[in-house]
């Protein structure tokens, strides 16, 4: 949905960012999940239309394998996540894509299913890609469990004591997901077919509320074994300690290419998220409840910095930039608002001077999070008809989108695409496991089957051979003498219309690191505690700190 | 017989006409185009595959057609190939003038998805004439009248701007996909693919295990 229309804001148009400022690799991988972070938004809505949630079956043996189900129960639809719980040998358990068995496995089915559906869903989704679902299931999904934290729960409240907080904060879940897919994959329903719903209207809506379930199952799982084993001594994970975990994620370059490919939506989700920015920076005041829960914010987020743990020396360098970024932010805001117009703008332009890029964007976060009433509508405006931006328009006269050209990839159009650092790698799918991978050009085979990723060097490629195409006619002749260019052409329009459309660097360079197209796309998940396995793998957790579906209608933070 | 989802019958069809030779932009619309056609329940992956099979790895030369003001045609004196047709007549929709003769064509159903967007973008319901039997569209709405053979078998077409249709279009559901023809849209898709190597192996996943 365009946001346009809606904007009843015309006063922040001033304060946007710049897409040659916002769309860089480098700002992307410091991003920060928000209020208007996808989890966060699945969570408000759900609780302002009173779903109910109930889980009518729990059929687990005492060695923990079994099926259960948890509803969502809306106003019009419910929606099942049906959990299959397996006995998973060590030896087996791999987060990589190549994996053949899980330590359990999901599915969200349409509607309450039938002991038939269970059946059938049973026979499928513990195969995962190897198995098939139907337009009755929403999502696909498996987790493997963080082997040594999960011990030690059951472990614990199996003697009817509560794990220790430190091992639990060390891992932050009891299980990570390590593929969720949705959108028609492996024969689950289109996103066309959903995508009238108001409660799935929003981008990976289906997906969150998958993770969401499969977060309370894990903590009903372990309370289940704690109490095969220790019987009537055993205790239940007390409300705090529970809150403080999260569901894992694992995930790999697979999930890299998407904000590439879906230019479209990436526009709208950054628009979203920099109108939000200019609407809080547009104000002339900062009124006390803001400023307090600016304070409340910040306090989460110093806490938040302080239990995100990594190894990798890329985040490591981050997570320090972060924590003391932070404490400038605190030191800031002792003095703040001073006796100037528009605080929030002042508070914003001085971060821009003072912090790191990871700073920068924490507080952009911060910024947004005392503002609910003044951005949360923007939510509405961050899916996307791709569809209806597929078409090109061929009448475009070639003077008009050779200017276009010129202007939205300036970045991309000055560079030497035969020096070997700006086109060290190539992006291909993998024949094995028919999965995104990034290799090296100068070093291994298979360039010649380059996915079209190279979206700098295609611009260049078809500024060249745009200049020596005679003649003013239309873009649709140039596009008949030039089928190859076709790709890029239509992308070069959709950025006329969609200015966050396209990342502003070159995504082949020897020096790119997948994990800040990954970063970018999960804080908008809502993903937090982003700890880098790799430059092109990452653990990150879901929902932690947020309510339980037993909790969700109480929880006034929600509100 | 297999049913995939739209989405997933896009992708394939996708790779599978980049497989084919095709760029990656006429790949999208074959994608495109395909999910359309499965949409209202003609087989499109069948089709799609048996125009793939035909053209595999033709120069674009030859499949490009020649644009006249009131005929298009191939070429190569042969069929024109509707993919590369229906993208150039999308991308001309507010350049061409209607009606417009198209010299025999192959696989005449791979066009209507593109002439729906023609439609669409000229506010106009078209009139889609074979010598056989005719198609009206009206933006993706889509009547057939006559034998259906017509859609699969290379004929000469006159595109006309016409009044929309008082009736509801029949919709059909995706048919199911025989399992042959998924194997060979496969086949077409895997030449897109990279063959694994040590290096791509130990370079996808993280460092350490998952055993932690």
């Amino acid at each position: 949905m365009p946001c346009a229309p809606l904007n009843p804001y015309p006063q922040a148009a001033a304060f946007r960012r710049a897409p040659d400022q916002v769309m860089r690799l480098s700002r992307m991988g410091a991003a920060h999940p928000t209020r208007l972070s996808f989890l966060r938004v699945l969570l408000r809505q759900m609780r302002a239309a009173h779903w109910r949630f109930d889980r009518p079956v729990w059929q687990v043996d005492a060695s923990g394998v079994g099926h259960a189900v948890y509803r969502a129960i809306g106003p019009k639809r419910t929606y099942s996540l049906i959990a299959f719980a397996h006995d998973l040998p060590d030896d087996m358990r791999s987060d990589r894509v190549i994996a053949t068995a899980w330590d359990a496995t999901f599915c969200l089915f349409d509607g309450t299913p039938t002991p038939d559906d269970i059946t059938r869903l049973a026979a499928n989704v513990p195969l995962q890609e190897a198995g098939r679902i139907t337009g009755s299931e929403l999502c696909l999904a498996r987790a493997n469990r963080s082997v040594r934290l999960f011990a030690h729960v059951v472990e614990r409240l199996a003697k009817g004591a509560q794990p220790d907080r430190a091992e639990l904060d060390a891992v932050g879940y009891l299980m990570r997901t390590t593929a969720v897919y949705g959108s028609g994959k492996f024969g689950a329903a289109d996103r066309e077919a959903i995508a009238n719903r108001p409660e799935l209207a929003g981008p990976f809506r289906a997906e969150m509320l998958t993770v969401w379930l499969i977060r309370a199952f894990t903590v009903d799982l372990v309370e289940h074994l704690a109490h095969a084993r220790g019987g009537v001594k055993a205790a239940a994970l007390s409300a705090p300690l529970r809150r403080r975990l999260g569901v894992g994620n694992s995930t790999g370059l697979g999930m890299a290419p998407f904000l590439v490919r879906h230019p479209v939506l990436l526009n709208n989700w950054m628009l979203a998220r920099e109108e939000a920015l200019a609407r809080v920076r547009a104000q002339q005041a900062a009124s006390p409840e803001t400023i307090a829960a600016l304070h409340k914010a910040l306090d989460a987020a110093q806490q938040n910095a302080a239990s995100w743990h990594s190894d990798h020396p890329i985040q490591v360098a981050k997570l320090a930039d972060l924590r003391g970024d932070l404490a400038l932010i605190a030191a800031h805001l002792a003095t703040w608002p001073r006796a100037t117009p528009r605080p929030w703008d002042e508070l914003w332009l001085w971060g821009q001077g003072a912090l790191s890029l990871e700073g920068q964007e924490a507080l952009l976060a911060l910024m947004l999070e005392p503002h609910g009433a003044l951005i949360d509508g923007l939510a509405d405006c961050m899916d996307a008809d791709e569809p209806a931006a597929f078409g090109i328009d061929g009448a475009e006269p070639l003077a008009q989108f050779a200017q276009t050209l010129h202007r939205n990839y300036a970045w991309a159009l000055g560079r030497d695409y035969t020096a070997p650092h700006n086109a060290a790698r190539f992006w291909y799918v993998s024949e094995e496991k028919l999965e995104p991978r990034l290799g090296e050009r100068f070093a291994e085979d298979g360039a010649a089957r380059e996915l079209p990723l190279c979206t700098g060097r295609m611009a260049a490629e078809l500024a060249t051979d745009l200049a020596k195409f005679s003649g003013d006619g239309p873009l649709a002749a140039f596009l008949l003498a030039h089928p190859q260019h076709r790709l890029m052409a239509r992308r070069v329009q959709v950025s006329a219309r969609y200015p966050f459309a396209e990342i502003q660097d070159n995504l082949i360079a020897a020096s790119m690191l997948p994990i800040d197209l990954l970063r970018c796309k999960l804080a908008f998940f809502g993903a937090s505690h982003f700890d880098p396995r790799s430059d092109r793998w990452v653990r990150i957790s879901l929902f932690q700190s947020m309510p339980y579906p037993d909790e969700l209608a109480q929880d006034e933070a929600m509100a | 017989m297999i049913h995939l989802s739209l989405t997933e019958t896009e992708s394939l069809a996708a790779k599978a006409a980049r497989g084919a030779g095709l760029s990656w932009g006429m790949a999208e619309e074959a994608g495109m185009a395909t999910r359309w056609l499965q949409a209202q329940g003609l087989p499109g992956p069948a089709i799609l595959l048996a125009h793939l099979t035909e053209i595999d790895g033709a120069a674009w030369q030859t499949l490009a057609p020649q644009i006249h003001p009131q005929t298009w045609a191939s070429a190569t004196g042969g069929p024109l190939c509707p993919l590369a047709t229906g993208a150039t007549l999308s991308d001309h929709a507010a350049l061409i003038s209607i009606p417009l003769a198209l010299q025999a064509i192959a696989q005449p159903a791979l066009l209507l998805p593109f002439l729906a967007n023609t439609a669409q973008h000229r506010a106009a319901a078209l009139r889609i004439e074979a010598p056989t039997g005719h198609a009206i569209l009206n933006g993706n709405d889509l009547w057939l009248h006559g034998p259906a053979t017509w859609l699969t078998t290379p004929t000469t077409l006159i595109i006309r701007e016409t009044v929309r249709p008082i009736s509801t279009a029949p919709r059909g559901t995706p048919p199911a996909i025989p399992a042959a023809t998924l194997a060979a849209l496969n086949a077409f898709a895997l030449r897109t693919t990279v063959p694994p190597s040590a290096q791509s192996r130990a370079g996808a996943g993280a460092s350490g295990s998952d055993n932690d």
